[in-house]
């Protein structure tokens, strides 16, 4: 009885060991950052004959396995993209593993603990989920494998270019750019006689002098909750000319930073200007929001999910960029998802042909329909505007804008080893603050002693 | 002779093919991951780097300095306590109903366990979600019977939220009714034919038949029961995600936090081997005290 027992609760474990046995070598993984390294010479290498000889393309058969996360119509679109480059280049054949987000980066790492990663990967770029991939060497650098017959990326800007790299080098092609925008339901600002701000508040003050006549409006709440900790903040903190994380010390703000967003977020929820927040836990996703449901006039979102905001209301909403994004330019662009090449992949060249393929062909980003966000080729993005749906436009236009106004900086740098617990812990604390156990002061001063402790743990 | 020694081995030859299944998968899934548990228990262990031995340092730190350690293991200790007593009330009673002649029992039966399989699955975990939200159906039925709202969220309320994960788990009382049906079949009826004669009441049947005969059935029930409940965990990550407050912070979901949220296998496997050691102990102390209340009908004889 105790073994059953025994056998489920460390089966995620047995997975593990029956693949690699007990000694997971180090030894293993460094041998393959060593091979990349010289991978990559070799790569410039051949990149220089076969752009002299240009002919002699030994197609001999291979596989790539690429992986992706997402829902049912990328899978579809993507696997389609698949046979279409097949059809192309006959001697490549795909094998794709395809999930939703949930449990993608888990089974990476057990890939990778196997010595197994997929060649082609989507991937993030400077998120705390995918730090630890970097650390350890286990994805290329894509710098080697730069040119116009092999990855090509003439065609996209330095800007979106850049959100792929980290200490100058280039780990992922972005697929889509994306923005974070608070979303804003246009008939109910004229309801309430209001101007909906172009580019922006700029103060948090200004827009809780709107909410509070948006409340009046539905009759319920102002809006959902725009001070989220897991984007929000981010953007608070840049107005301060500050960061969520940062080296050496977990987090890069200070007291007076934290102590007001969190009194700002309990006064306005408060005031009925947010939902309650055990209404605020227990709101997930865009279709329960209370902007969808007509119980508040602003939500926050990404440029590509107000598609999900129309299409479930039928109503029109614009984007607009968060408070102090004149000012201190607080607004960045991301990309939406990248495409990265793990270091032990044996067919680099092939697999950044591939992504090459992947963000510049027409017909294949016909297919795609810029699900995975607005397409960062200048060329596929003018090819397919046309056929853009009013969100797609929407939230092209809103990129532009943040673009031509200057309304948006560079992303903050990436975070260090240990983010996802200092975010878990900032979690914690924000309910010990929003429940009343504890002042935003407090909380405060536990937190910048226990990330300290996380960042000399993980170091 | 000779014959009977090809014989003989040919007949090992064929126990060892019978077992084989077994002792592979008790070798790969247990005996092997068990090892190496307990070896990682021991290391700094991140999945990407080779382990690293630092001793009993992930042991002292859970337990001196391990604030969700101390909390996890008090929700769970609640959920074990208050679940297993109450769903093995409901599923004993539930089963001694479906004991009865009826028509349709069949059908009565199969509704009755389908909850149990499907209570575990990721969408009756967002059900419950929606159905103890503020708006959900919860508040509505008490608006509508006491002309009162509540006017919570039951799942996400601190003083409220585990309760309503312990009434999930209840609900989930299939598989020991099944348990306990099959048992309560096996008492014969002669029994309460002689008590009936004798003048025993209903109440007075069940204490001093139906109990006692089915203690060996309530004991396999308990066992599996505890060790059920603290294996918790779907419920724990999808309705509540172990809030708020870490109110719902079940043992396995702080396990799989440390694992596979920040990465610290070997933390994680210290933990569990300490969740080992407390099943163990515990499925020990109700066998030790079984003799006191189990009735071995054969023992009797």
């Amino acid at each position: 009885m105790k073994l059953t027992w025994m056998s489920s609760l460390i089966i995620a474990l047995a997975a593990i060991m029956i693949l690699a046995g007990c000694s997971i070598g180090g030894s293993n993984i460094d041998a393959n950052s060593n091979n990349n390294n010289s991978n990559s010479n070799q790569t410039s290498d051949t990149n220089t004959t076969s752009s002299t000889g240009e002919q002699p393309k030994s197609e001999e058969p291979i596989e790539l396995r690429i992986s992706w996360w997402g829902g049912q119509a990328r899978h579809d679109a993507t696997n389609q993209v698949l046979s279409m480059y097949s059809e192309l280049h006959p001697h490549v054949t795909f094998l794709p593993e395809f999930q939703g987000y949930d449990g993608y980066f888990q089974k990476l790492t057990l890939q990778a603990t196997t010595n197994n990663m997929p060649d082609v990967m989507q991937f993030y770029v400077g998120s705390a989920d995918t730090q630890q991939f970097y650390d350890k060497g286990l994805i290329a650098s894509l710098d080697g494998l730069l040119g116009s017959d092999l990855l090509d990326v003439s065609d996209v800007s330095d800007s979106a270019l850049s959100t792929g790299k980290m200490d100058g080098v280039l780990y992922g092609i972005p697929l889509g750019l994306n923005a974070y925008a608070f979303v804003v339901d246009k008939a109910a600002y004229e309801a309430a006689g209001l101007t909906i701000p172009e580019h922006g508040y700029d103060s948090w003050e200004q827009l809780e002098e709107h909410l509070v006549k948006l409340k009046a409006v539905t009759a319920e709440y102002g809006a959902d909750d725009l001070l989220t900790l897991s984007n929000t903040f981010r953007y608070y903190a840049r107005m301060f000319g500050q960061t969520q994380y940062a080296e050496g010390t977990g987090i890069g703000f200070d007291e007076q930073v934290y102590v007001s967003f969190y009194q700002m977020k309990k006064r306005w929820i408060e005031q009925g200007l947010i939902p309650p927040y055990d209404v605020i836990l227990t709101t997930t996703g865009i279709e329960n929001s209370m902007t969808v449901k007509g119980s508040a006039a602003v939500s926050p979102g990404y440029t590509n999910q107000i598609g999900t905001f129309t299409q479930a209301t039928g109503k029109e909403y614009q984007l607009v960029p968060l408070p102090g994004s004149r000012t201190a330019k607080v607004m960045d662009l991301r990309g939406s998802q990248f495409m990265s090449i793990s270091a032990n992949s044996a067919h680099k060249e092939e697999a950044a042909r591939f992504i090459s393929y992947f963000i510049n062909d027409i017909e294949a980003n016909k297919v795609l329909n810029a699900e995975r966000g607005i397409p960062v080729a200048s060329k596929v993005r003018d090819a397919l505007k046309e056929g853009f749906n009013d969100a797609q436009l929407a939230g092209m236009e809103y990129i532009n804008l943040l673009t031509e106004q200057d309304l948006a900086s560079p992303i903050d740098p990436p975070p260090p080893a240990g983010a996802t617990e200092i975010e878990r812990l900032m979690m914690d604390l924000e309910q010990q603050i929003l429940f009343n156990v504890i002042t935003p002061e407090e909380a405060y001063a536990t937190l910048k002693e226990e990330a300290l402790k996380i960042i000399e743990r993980n170091s | 002779m000779n014959g009977k020694q090809i014989r003989i081995r040919y007949e090992n030859k064929a126990g060892y093919a019978f077992i084989a299944p077994w002792v592979i998968g008790f070798l790969g899934l247990m005996l092997i991951p068990l090892v190496c548990l307990i070896y990682f228990s021991f290391t700094r262990f991140d999945l990407l780097s080779s382990p690293q031995w630092v001793g009993l340092s992930n042991y002292v730190d859970i337990v001196f300095s391990d604030r969700k350690f101390v909390q996890s293991l008090k929700v769970t200790f609640i959920y074990v306590l208050v679940l297993v007593p109450a769903r093995l009330a409901v599923a004993l009673m539930i089963a001694m109903l479906l004991n009865t002649r009826h028509r349709l029992i069949g059908t009565y039966r199969t509704m009755l366990y389908i909850p149990s399989i499907i209570g575990g699955s990721v969408a009756v975990a967002v059900m419950w979600g929606l159905l103890f939200s503020r708006t959900g159906a919860v508040n509505s039925v008490v608006q509508s019977i006491f002309g009162w709202n509540p006017n919570i969220s039951w799942i996400a309320d601190p003083r409220t939220a585990l309760g309503t994960l312990i009434l999930l788990g209840i609900w989930q009382f299939g598989s020991p009714m099944v348990i306990f049906l099959a048992g309560l079949k096996n008492i014969p009826y002669s029994y309460y034919e002689a008590a009936i004669v004798d003048g025993a009441n209903g109440w007075q049947r069940f204490v001093k038949i139906t109990l006692p005969m089915l203690s060996p059935v309530i004991l396999f029930n308990l066992v599996m029961q505890i060790i059920n409940g603290f294996m918790t965990f779907t419920q724990g990550l999808i309705i509540t995600g172990g809030g708020p407050l870490d109110k719902t912070l079940f043992y396995q979901l702080y396990v799989y936090r440390t694992g596979f949220e920040y990465f610290q296998m070997g933390y994680a496997s210290a933990l569990s081997c300490i969740m080992l050691v407390i099943v163990a102990l515990l499925a020990l102390i109700v066998f030790k005290t079984s003799n006191m209340w189990v009735h071995y009908e054969s023992r009797s004889e």
